[in-house]
């Protein structure tokens, strides 16, 4: 008897399936995140997971203002600014699922470059004014 | 013969649906800046690019307008204490004026002179004196404007206009209905803390947005699955300095020129109508719990999401289905 | 013999478009995009082994693209089509290796087919590759639904079989349901 010709042969495959489908779903998805920094909307730096591991220091300059971007551990956060307000300083390292980093005299975006497709949220109300 | 043909019509659906489809441009995403804030819209649908950039062009447009500052028409109207102003600026106007009455005062565009003492368009912040704000205070109150034909006039000389409080949900409007006419289904415009949803999302669900946490940036009070609505929330954690240890923010109550303290943290309005929603969520932040529900309870033709000092989340009954509350945070519906 | 078909198809067509349209006003189970019971499929399954391949893929062709205009989502319908030729190769391709009785399983690789084909559908036309993030449990969907429609088809075909079926294939009739 052939045994593609089993009910439980093809029973069997399709759970195995959907097992390590699930296993591949639940698993947590960190890959691929790649983060970057805009100024006025334009695209200035992009960051993988990796890139995000070397240590390193930008200095991004705008109209006589400063932002010193730090990367280290795999995060990244503004460390000096010389920015009125400072928010992006206070606002310290940019985590997944949160607001981005936004330095609004110097025009300066440090976002996930793909925030809108991890399943979370679409868009935040509150907190960028 | 039939096997063929069968097979050719499979791989012909697939070219033209994989091909054929491929090249159009069906969404488009323009980040800028604008009113003193970061702006993302995005839009799906035919012709997204060049509706994404015409958007930008108008929320740039009215900017331009209401500017308090520069050569705005409400920065010439502050400069010459009156003037006159385009139809645009007139509608606005009236309507600000309205949602003045209609809130008791708690939203007030004369409240200018007494931000700027406190040094919020500057930068340079302080703390006037109580002198000083009893003075400034003199100079404001939404009754002393006039607005007839065209022509804005203020009853004491000194006196000035900031519309901060409802253009960007002014101009978020705008642009929902400006793609709307032009046969747009599915938008998601976020003018800083405002969010603008037309239609769902592409796939036809609802969008989801997280209610940001007054206390942690990083973290969402919960989160609202909504569209075609304005969502805006007021917070007193956006935009604040600190002197001798206290905290200062930047909604001012307009009956005592100080930073509002009315056991709010923050105040989200859901509403069909941006400009509305902008102006009621600094409202019913200055009201406070208590009249803000009263409030939401005689008209009843909006919904909110308040977070209060003490944990807790109060909502409006219509939300009650499509509001998912975060882990730490108390919901109470109100009646 | 020719209007004979005509009148098959056009009377399976409208059973899967009826189907098809009540489905799309039942609420969503999930908020993943791309999952739903697809009871329609239970037609197109049974036109399969009925009326034969061909007539089976008209009907499939005809009922997105018709059920598209109907509940309004054109853009679905290129999602739809992609999963649905694709869809279609893995059922013939099984079809001809399992009978009557693994229908089931026809079916439920035909589903799995069908969402990877939307998935890819997605990836071309938004030109974004995040949407692959949800093909693992859209595989799982598949299967689920997929079981759940071929069985239904299977009962389907059990019990009109004997008023409408003529067709089917000795190969078919030895190993049909028990």
């Amino acid at each position: 008897m052939k045994i593609y010709l089993k009910s439980w042969f093809w029973a069997a495959l399709l759970s195995f399936i959907c097992v390590v489908c699930l296993i591949i779903w639940f698993l947590p998805k960190e890959a691929g995140d790649n983060v970057g920094i805009y100024q006025n909307g334009e695209l200035l730096y992009s960051f993988t997971r990796e890139e995000l591991e070397e240590e390193r220091s930008i200095r991004i300059e705008y109209n006589g203002g400063i932002n010193v971007v730090e990367i280290s551990n795999g995060t990244i956060r503004v460390a000096e600014a010389n920015c009125p307000d400072g928010d992006c300083v206070s606002h310290g390292p940019l985590t997944r699922g949160g607001a981005p980093i936004v330095c609004l005299p110097n025009r300066l975006v440090i976002r996930f470059i793909d925030a809108g497709t991890d399943g979370q949220v679409d868009a935040v109300s509150g907190g960028a004014g | 013969m039939r096997k063929i043909r069968t097979a050719f019509l499979i791989v012909l659906i697939l070219v033209v649906t994989l091909t054929g489809c491929g090249a159009e441009q069906v969404s488009d995403t323009a980040d800028f800046f604008a009113m003193d804030t970061y702006m993302r819209i995005t839009v799906y649908g035919d012709g997204a690019d060049e509706l994404t950039r015409q958007a930008e062009e108008e929320i740039m447009r009215i900017e331009n307008v209401l500017s308090f500052s520069g050569d705005g028409e409400i920065g010439t109207i502050n400069e010459h204490g009156g003037g006159t102003v385009s139809e645009e600026t007139q509608e606005l106007l009236e309507r600000a004026l309205e949602l003045s009455r209609d809130t008791g005062g708690a939203f007030d565009i004369t409240i200018y002179p007494v931000v700027e003492a406190w040094g919020f368009f500057s930068g340079e912040y302080r703390v006037p004196g109580d002198s000083e704000l009893s003075d400034l205070l003199g100079l404001t109150g939404w009754e002393k404007v006039s607005v007839v034909d065209g022509q804005v006039s203020f009853q004491v000389p000194g006196m000035g206009i900031d519309l901060g409080g409802i253009g960007k949900g002014y101009a978020g409007q705008r642009v929902h209905d400006m793609l709307w006419e032009a046969g747009i289904s599915s938008a998601l415009l976020e003018l800083g803390g405002n969010v603008c949803l037309l239609g769902g999302r592409p796939d036809g669900t609802a969008w989801r947005v997280g209610i940001m946490s007054p206390t942690d940036g990083e973290e969402y009070v919960g989160i609202l699955e909504a569209r075609d609505v304005s969502i805006v929330t007021s917070g007193g954690y956006q935009r604040y300095f600190e002197e001798d240890g206290v905290r200062y923010h930047h909604i001012i109550d307009p009956a005592t020129g100080y930073p509002a303290d009315s056991g709010l943290l923050s105040v989200t309005i859901v509403c069909d109508d941006g400009a509305r929603a902008d102006a009621l969520s600094t409202a019913l932040f200055v009201m406070g719990e208590e009249e803000a529900v009263s409030y939401w309870a005689a008209r009843d033709d909006f919904d909110f999401i308040l977070v209060t000092q003490d944990g807790r989340v109060v909502i409006t009954p219509g939300l009650r289905e499509d509001f998912q509350i975060s882990e730490g945070y108390d919901l109470e519906v109100a009646a | 013999m020719r209007t004979r078909k005509i009148a098959e198809t056009a009377l399976l067509t409208a059973v899967a478009l009826i189907i098809y349209v009540v489905e799309a006003q039942l609420p969503s189970l999930t908020n993943i995009p791309g999952i739903k019971l697809g009871l329609s499929n239970v037609v197109t399954l049974f036109a399969m082994y009925t009326v034969g391949v061909g007539q089976a893929l008209l009907v499939m062709v005809a009922r997105v693209t018709l059920g598209s205009l109907a509940t309004g989502q054109v853009m679905g319908m290129i999602f739809s089509l992609a999963g649905g030729a694709l869809s279609f190769f893995v059922c013939i391709l099984l079809k001809r290796l399992l009978p009557v009785r693994l229908m089931w399983v026809v079916s439920a690789f035909g589903a799995i087919g069908h969402n990877i084909g939307q998935i890819a559908a997605a990836v071309v036309v938004t030109g974004t590759r995040e949407v692959i993030y949800y093909l693992p449990i859209l595989v799982v969907s598949g299967a689920l639904t997929g079981v759940f429609t071929g069985a239904a088809a299977q009962l389907v075909l059990r019990r009109v079989k004997p008023a409408v079926v003529k067709k089917l294939s000795n190969k078919s009739e030895e190993n049909g349901p028990k």
